[in-house]
């Protein structure tokens, strides 16, 4: 009988970057936020941030883990630390549902986020495999470190709302 | 990581006074809206970090019922109205004499029962406030949701440019005829907010 994989659980709050080098599920709650996920396969290292803003309004904010434009290459940096090489990093993208679209409108922090995420990557040159970004709805992730694979849910909303 | 305890308001501070008007005024306005007597109380208040939240009844994924009531002046703020699924459908029948959709789903004339009575109870709870403070607060058309609290929280703080750890949570209880409801508010208020209306209250 095959014994199971004992997964260390990490709660991901706002602005925080989490790195781990052994079997662990990140788990988080999104909703304009944005989750990248990254994935080293053959030293087994994964990594998650969890972002509010594309870019702070300074150069530079003392906060990076609140910022996309920040976050993601301090990411990318704590991978590198942890043995990760960036030419075989590849992203997950998660995020960036306009929950409050009957407030905010079309142009929404969320849809910014996601920009800058994508824009962010492209340019550090790592690879997105995978991407559940965007609609209106908040989205909770798990992220398993030692496979790269990620579980995201949603809310049925139709399941409890009729008529809208 | 260390982080700042929830911290009660005290009984007896200015800002519990001006909530506890607030309940007044709010079982007011419910009692007209339902036709009924009403009983609400203000059974707990404190200030807590934003992740604290999730430690309480709900959890950051529980998928809630809510309605937002945003506030335009003094900087701007909001104003979350949150129940379970139960309990929304309680307030739905007390509200509305309603009868559930399939699978006890909400109709629109339920959403619409909720977002009215958030609108009573939290104008209520700003008005006692902004008199308690004398300043002006005035509440957005209730908008309302039905996802993960933590989703919701985070693209609110986020909205308002909040920093993450002054969040006052407002938890009552409602009851009318059979049904005992419980309703939790959280006023999540900008900075200018907090020094506008909490600091003449002697809460900021």
């Amino acid at each position: 009988m095959r014994s199971a994989v004992q997964y260390r659980w990490v709660n991901l709050g706002i602005g925080d970057i989490v790195v781990m080098a052994a079997s662990a599920r990140i788990t988080t709650v999104l909703g304009s936020c944005i989750s990248v996920c990254l994935f080293d396969e053959e030293r087994a290292v994964g990594g998650m941030n969890h972002f509010m803003l594309p870019a702070p309004m300074g150069s530079r904010s003392g906060t990076p883990g609140r910022f996309g434009s920040e976050s993601i290459p301090e990411l990318v940096r704590r991978m590198a630390a942890a043995g990760a090489r960036r030419g075989r990093m590849v992203a997950k993208v998660f995020g960036g549902g306009n929950v409050l679209a009957e407030l905010s409108g079309a142009g929404s922090v969320a849809g910014r986020n996601i920009e800058v995420a994508r824009h962010c990557l492209l340019e550090l040159h790592i690879p997105v495999v995978a991407e559940d970004t965007g609609g209106s709805h908040g989205r909770k992730v798990d992220f398993f470190t030692d496979s790269g694979k990620v579980l995201v849910r949603a809310v049925e909303h139709q399941r409890f709302v009729m008529n809208r | 990581m260390e982080r700042e305890a929830a911290m009660p308001v005290k009984s007896g501070s200015a800002l519990r006074e001006a909530l506890e008007r607030g309940v007044q005024q709010a079982v007011r306005a419910a009692e007209l809206l339902t036709g009924r007597p009403v009983r609400m109380t203000l059974a707990r208040m404190e200030a807590v970090p934003a992740d604290a939240i999730f430690e309480g009844r709900f959890r950051a994924d529980s998928p809630l019922a809510m309605v937002v009531l945003r506030i335009h002046d003094q900087g701007g703020g909001f104003l979350l109205l949150m129940m379970d699924e139960d309990s929304a459908r309680a307030l739905n029948a007390l509200l509305w004499g309603g009868v559930p959709g399939a699978g006890g789903s909400l109709t629109a004339d339920g959403i619409s029962a909720l977002k009215e009575l958030a609108n009573i109870v939290g104008s209520s709870f700003l008005n006692a406030l902004a008199d308690a403070a004398h300043v002006a607060l005035r509440p957005s058309e209730p908008i309302f949701l039905y996802d993960m609290l933590a989703a919701v929280i985070e693209t609110l703080l986020v909205e308002q440019g909040i920093d993450t750890d002054r969040i006052l949570l407002i938890g009552t209880s409602l009851a009318c005829a059979d049904a005992d409801v419980c309703l939790d508010f959280l006023f999540l208020p900008s900075q200018a907010l907090i020094e506008a209306v909490l600091g003449p209250l002697g809460d900021a």
